[in-house]
This record gives structure tokens, C-alpha cells and sequence, in this order.
């Protein structure tokens, strides 16, 4: 059975990454598709997975050409069965190659049902790869047994399906599906949440999302995962401080709805060898901590730890510039030993100290920035990787004070 | 693989003996030869022979017998309940084995080593998957620290001797009846212990799945460090579950107390931090073996409700 990641709106599951490339690894017909004029062209191919590529033997001429300039292509594979509606599909994205006669990947290894003379192998080298399962009839099964169609070993005992099965990062599809319960009306009505140029984060493989963080319980990790995962249909991830995860019960949490104790290894894994989105907050407490006076004045960016990270991992960094929660929860005073007096908690009491206030929230995505460095490397030199947080500080600063000037009368 | 002797260590171990038995079934293989600590240990084609308990006649025993494989098996430290010494033990033993093996007259080409999972450290700071190329410091007198000392006699086997090939595999812990396992031990209690407020997702490995990976390393002679386990993780509160086991809640005690009233009650072997375990988990990426292709057949919970039999 596969690892149902999360179960999205639509009803269907998120196959992972290893589900997927199992069931590449069966072979079989797929169809391709390569830019072409006036349309893309499209083809079904007998195919083969050989060491992460999908290895074809064709000889369409279009197909030939895309591969020896070694076009960008799509390519998928799926099963479909119409009478109850089980199916699921993987699309691969990828570049293609062509390949000789010495190459290590071999197209005679591909089945091919309709052999011809002048053929060619080529390769798609997947570069991304993404599937999706319509696991459980929609329609009642005309035939009694219904077995799922995403089965690896027949022969393994029942186990009643894990309905809150976590992935390997500890992130339970029930818990958000509970999250975006609770956290849809506050993000609709209490904070009136929005995003400006959503479309520029990205819908497929790995990107650090890199904001500004506020609130003396911060509540914009949370509206930004569900805002993303509800409008772009992709999981995040935020990094958290490792200190939370020793907190009893809260550590639990937050590991089930998506937070990852910050370590570079663990945002390294998750953009470059998952693809996933990955949102931090690199100010970290100093920016919740804030007095009111100090409001959007971006502290200090950590050592730019995030940056090495993304060089590595080789994904681009979005920024984005929240503004509004600030005004949720303003510190008025810091009592000796930096114990912050909230607005709320002088309002309306103690107990009224962990309710925001219904500021309307805008998270503004501003231009990816895609980083000029060789992926992979061990280490960057320190100034380069200082000279990158600073200039993503300075634009998330800068369209802060834009959108204050906007929306607050321009008080500085 | 080519047809050769094998020297199989710890047979008397659930994985070893399992490994001996697969071993012998196989046609490519002339003699396998098992050592273990309890004489009483009887195999069908194997051979079980008894050493010294550190192995100080290995040496003369590779040479005669013309072994070119070795599979180090043994795992002694996990045999060990309060009190023993199997851990100190394991780490000479496989010292002298590693000796035996450098040997010049010694035809071994070679070593397969089963280690653990549990030198990677369960804390909150920690990576949570751990990769093979993690940097490691152990604390002095931990079963991480004794378990990497011995590694690093296999270690510098494969720097001195080139022509040698070289694994170590670090196994997740086994469930099951007859485990010694840390975790496979609480689950396997008459009630399973649980940290209040944690819930943490872990790794477990198959017994089946550990002596494939082992074979697999033998076969493809696939030299370095790996992790194995178990696809996909479980939560241990729902691990218990599907082992039918009531759950006791611990309050949070410090670690020294807390740590040696668990191991007294579960008859753990000593070092390891058990507490940390049941709070945090400790899980180790086990993609380097999947891309050497070796696919594990059970998940996680699987090893839970499945026990091996024996």
C-alpha cells in the first residue's frame, strides 16, 4: 500500500516520491510529450526505469530531434480502471537525452510492442516526479472485491490503513486535515488573509520560503502553510527552534502539522532530495519578541544559515513580506527578564493573552531569487552567503515599509 | 558470489542464525562456518564452532579453512541485561577479528559487520534522519561509543587492506518475540512505556529484511556505511497498539532515574538512552541502501505485527 502523504481536496492521495519510482520501475506504456510547433507533440512510448531514467526506444522523428538537443519534456503513466473509478497516475518531468551505443543505459532493455526499423533510444533523466492515487471507489465497485490497485507485495498480512499515517518527517495527513478545519474560518474571517503573487512560488520541486516573523505567538507560520497548501495544493514545511520539540505534547504537534526542528541537515533533505517547500523564519524569537515600537524592523538574519542551505540544495529562495501580524498581538512593555505585556492580555486579561487581534493579514510574495552557486558543495565562502541574507533581509524590509506607507499612513 | 568459505559470527543471534541457515541453503557456497558463545547452537550445513569469547584463535581458523568471506553477525551488546559485559566484549572480539583478517596469511576478501542505529544520538538537536556521513561523538561509556569503537577497527581494516571489501550496516532495531532489541524489547513487554506528551514516529527492521540486507551487502560487496531499515516509520503509541499492548504513561523523571528504572523493568542492556528514544525516536536514512538496490518487504508496522516466529 502506498504512503498516503496527505489526502488533498479533490479526493485523491499524494503518492511520495519512492511510491512513484516503484511504480516506474514496472515498465510498460507511457506517454511523452516535447515541445513541438504549432502544438506540443505527444506520443505513447514502451519505456523502461534504468538508474532514474526513463529509457525509451523510438522512432518518431520529433521525438529523436527533441532528444538530440535535449529538450525539457513531460512524460506520465498511469492506470486507469473506468468501471469503479480506481487509478492513479505519475508524471515525470525531466531533460532528454539521446543515447549511443556505448551509453551504461540500454534501450534494448525496453520491452517495445511494436518494434520498427531506423529506432533510437533515448532517455528522460527525471529531474521531478510526482503521482497521485484515487485510492477508494467513488462509485460502489460493480465486482464485490476491490483490491488497491498500488500494491508492492501481495502476499503481506492485513494491517487496518494507518488513518493518521505520518510521513518521515513525523507530518500526519489527519493533523492537517484537523489544522485546516480550525484554521480555515480565523484564515478567511478573523484575518482576512491574503497573498499577493501567489504564482510566484513555486508549484513543483524544492524552494526555501524565507518571511518575517511576528507575534508573541506567532500565527503566521500557520496561516502561511494552510494559505499555500489550500490555494497551490502542495504541503510546507516551516523549520522551528529544536527547543519546541522538548516541549511535552507541543513538540508532538507541531511535528504533526508540518514544523521540522531547525537543523541543516533536515532542511537540506527536505528541498534538494524531497522537493518539498520549506518556510523559515530566520529572525527567529528575536522577531517575535519585539516591542511595538520596533514593529517590521526585521531583526537580525541569524548567520544566513538558510542561504548556505539553499545553495546547497541548489532551489531558489522566495521571500515574502508579511504585514499585519504585528498588529495582531503588540507588546506594550517587557517586564524585567524580557517577559512580554501583549495589548491583549491589558484588554482583556490574562487569559486573553494568547487571542490575536482581527488585523487583516496580506503575505506579499516577492521575486524568487535564484542563487548563482554550484550546488553541492561542501561549504560557501561566509561573504557570500552573508552578502545573499542580507539582500533578502533588505527586500523583505523594503516591501514592509512600502506596504506600511500603503496601508498605515506611512509611519516609519 | 564466488564459491569460497563463510565465517558467520553469532549464530546463536537471531539474525546470525537465520543468515547461517540461508547461507548453507545456497548452492554457491562450499562451507559455512558459524561461531557462537552457546555450545548447544546446532544448524543444518552449518558448521558451529565455538572460540575463545574474544576470538583469539580466529586467525589460525580463517587460514585453514580458506574463508574469504566474513559476515560479523554478532551482537552481543544487545544480549547484554543489567549487568553484563557484552558490549566490551563485542568491541574486542571484533578488534581480534578485525586482526585476523589484516592477517598476510589470511585469504579474506571480504567483511560484512552488523552495527546499529543506535550510534546515532535520539535528541531533539539531532537530525531527524540521520545519514551515514554524520559526524559522531559519542559520550564515554555509551553503547553508541562502544559501538563505534568497534566499528572503527572495520573501518581502519578497509583504509589499510584495498583490496578488501568493506561494509558496515547499521540495523534499526528488530521487532519481535524473540528480539533483544532495545525497542523490540519494550514491545514485547507485558505493558509498553510511553513519555506523556510524546508520540514519536520510529524506525523498526524486520529480522527477514535485516539477513536479506546482509546478503545483499555480501553479494554486491558494497563497501561503506549503510542504514537499514524498515520502510516507513510508526508512531509508537500506535506501535503498542498493534502489538495488543496496554501503554503505561511516564511522567517526565530525570534522565539517570528515569533511564535505570526503564532498563531494570525491560532488562535492557546498558548505555543506551532509552528515555530519549521514547521522546524524540531516532531514525536513520536509509537511501544510500535503496539506491545500492535493496528494497526492504516489511514496513514498520509490519515488524510490529508480525512477529518472526521462534
Amino acid at each position: 500500500m502506498p504512503a498516503a502523504e496527505f489526502r488533498t481536496s479533490r479526493g485523491f492521495t499524494v503518492l511520495t516520491r519512492q511510491d512513484c519510482m516503484r511504480l516506474l520501475e514496472r515498465g510498460g506504456v507511457g506517454r511523452i510529450a516535447v515541445p513541438g510547433r504549432p502544438a506540443p507533440t505527444m506520443r505513447p512510448v514502451n519505456f523502461a526505469l534504468q538508474d532514474r531514467c526513463i529509457v525509451m526506444r523510438t522512432a518518431d522523428p520529433a521525438l529523436s530531434a527533441a532528444a538530440s538537443k535535449a529538450l525539457a519534456a513531460s512524460f506520465e503513466f498511469d492506470e486507469i480502471h473506468n468501471e469503479d473509478h480506481r487509478a492513479w497516475n505519475v508524471i515525470v518531468t525531466g531533460k532528454l537525452e539521446a543515447l549511443g551505443d556505448e551509453d551504461r543505459l540500454d534501450g534494448r532493455a525496453v520491452n517495445a510492442w511494436a518494434p520498427s526499423e531506423g529506432e533510437r533510444s533515448i532517455a528522460l533523466r527525471i529531474a521531478d516526479v510526482n503521482g497521485r492515487e484515487v485510492p477508494e471507489p467513488h462509485v460502489r465497485p460493480r465486482s464485490s472485491r476491490s483490491t488497491p490497485l498500488v500494491q508492492v507485495e501481495a502476499e503481506r498480512p492485513n494491517i487496518d490503513p494507518d488513518r493518521d499515517g505520518i510521513d518521515a518527517w513525523g507530518r500526519s495527513a489527519r493533523a492537517r486535515q484537523v489544522a485546516r478545519a480550525l484554521l480555515g474560518p480565523a484564515y478567511r474571517y478573523w484575518f482576512r488573509f491574503s497573498f499577493e503573487h501567489l504564482a510566484r512560488i513555486p508549484t513543483a520541486g524544492g524552494a526555501l520560503l524565507v518571511a518575517n516573523h511576528a507575534g508573541v505567538v506567532p500565527i503566521d507560520a500557520a496561516l502561511v502553510m494552510h494559505g499555500i497548501e489550500r490555494e497551490l495544493d502542495r504541503p510546507v514545511y516551516a523549520l522551528h527552534h529544536h527547543g519546541l520539540a522538548a516541549v511535552p505534547a507541543l513538540g508532538t504537534l507541531l511535528a504533526r502539522a508540518g514544523g521540522v526542528v531547525a537543523h541543516p541537515d533536515n532542511a537540506l533533505r527536505l528541498l534538494r532530495d524531497d522537493g518539498q517547500l520549506l518556510l523559515v523564519f530566520p529572525e527567529g524569537a528575536k522577531g517575535t519578541n519585539k516591542p511595538y515600537g520596533d514593529r517590521y524592523r526585521l531583526a537580525r538574519f541569524g548567520r544566513g544559515g538558510f542561504v548556505d542551505t539553499a545553495m546547497r540544495a541548489g532551489v531558489p529562495i522566495v521571500p515574502i513580506a508579511i504585514v499585519g501580524t504585528e498588529e495582531t498581538m503588540p507588546i506594550m512593555v517587557r517586564l524585567p527578564g524580557g517577559w512580554p505585556v501583549t495589548l491583549n492580555s491589558l484588554m482583556f486579561g490574562p487569559l486573553a493573552a494568547g487571542v490575536h487581534f482581527p488585523v487583516t493579514i496580506t503575505a506579499r510574495v516577492l521575486e524568487p531569487v535564484e542563487l548563482d552557486e554550484q550546488p553541492g558543495l561542501e561549504r560557501y565562502p561566509a561573504y557570500r552567503v552573508a552578502a545573499v541574507a542580507d539582500m533578502i533581509r533588505g527586500r523583505i524590509q523594503t516591501a514592509l515599509d512600502n506596504d506600511r506607507r500603503r496601508s498605515w499612513g506611512g509611519r516609519q | 558470489m564466488s564459491a569460497g568459505s563463510v565465517l558467520i559470527t553469532g549464530v546463536e543471534d537471531s539474525i546470525g542464525r537465520r543468515l547461517a541457515e540461508r547461507m548453507a541453503a545456497r548452492a554457491d557456497r562450499e562451507t559455512v562456518i558459524g561461531l557462537a558463545d552457546a555450545p548447544s547452537t546446532a544448524i543444518d550445513g552449518v558448521e558451529v564452532m565455538r572460540l575463545h569469547q574474544e576470538y583469539t584463535e580466529l586467525a589460525d581458523l580463517l587460514v585453514s579453512r580458506a574463508v574469504d568471506t566474513i559476515i560479523h553477525a554478532d551482537r552481543r551488546w544487545t544480549q547484554s541485561a543489567v549487568g553484563g559485559d557484552g558490549r566490551s566484549q563485542h568491541v574486542i572480539a571484533t578488534m581480534q577479528l578485525a586482526a585476523a583478517a589484516a592477517h598476510d596469511a589470511a585469504t579474506v576478501r571480504r567483511v560484512v559487520m552488523v552495527s546499529s542505529t543506535s550510534v546515532y544520538p535520539a535528541s531533539s538537536r539531532a537530525p531527524l534522519l540521520h545519514p551515514e556521513s554524520e559526524q559522531l561523538h559519542a559520550e564515554e561509556g555509551t553503547l553508541a561509543a562502544s559501538l563505534l569503537e568497534a566499528e572503527g577497527f572495520v573501518r581502519d581494516l578497509a583504509t589499510t587492506n584495498p583490496n578488501l571489501s568493506v561494509s558496515i550496516l547499521r540495523l534499526a532495531d528488530l521487532a519481535g518475540r524473540d528480539t533483544t532489541d532495545t525497542l523490540g524489547r519494550l514491545l514485547s513487554g507485558r505493558v509498553v512505556p510511553a513519555v506523556w506528551g510524546f508520540n514519536p514516529a520510529v524506525q523498526l527492521l524486520h529480522v527477514d529484511d535485516a539477513v536479506a540486507a546482509l546478503e545483499h551487502a555480501a553479494d554486491h560487496e558494497l563497501a561503506g556505511v549503510y542504514n537499514v531499515a524498515s520502510n516507513r516509520l510508526v508512531r509508537w503509541r500506535r506501535a503498542a497498539r498493534l502489538a495488543g499492548k496496554p501503554l503505561i504513561e511516564l511522567p517526565f523523571v530525570p534522565p539517570p532515574l528515569g533511564t535505570a528504572m526503564v532498563r531494570w523493568a525491560y532488562r535492557l542492556n546498558a548505555g543506551d538512552d532509552v528515555l530519549d528514544v521514547l521522546r524524540y525516536g531516532r531514525r536513520a536514512a536509509t537511501d544510500a541502501l535503496h539506491r545500492s538496490g535493496f528494497q526492504p518487504t516489511w514496513t514498520a508496522e509490519h515488524c510490529v505485527r508480525r512477529s518472526p516466529s521462534r
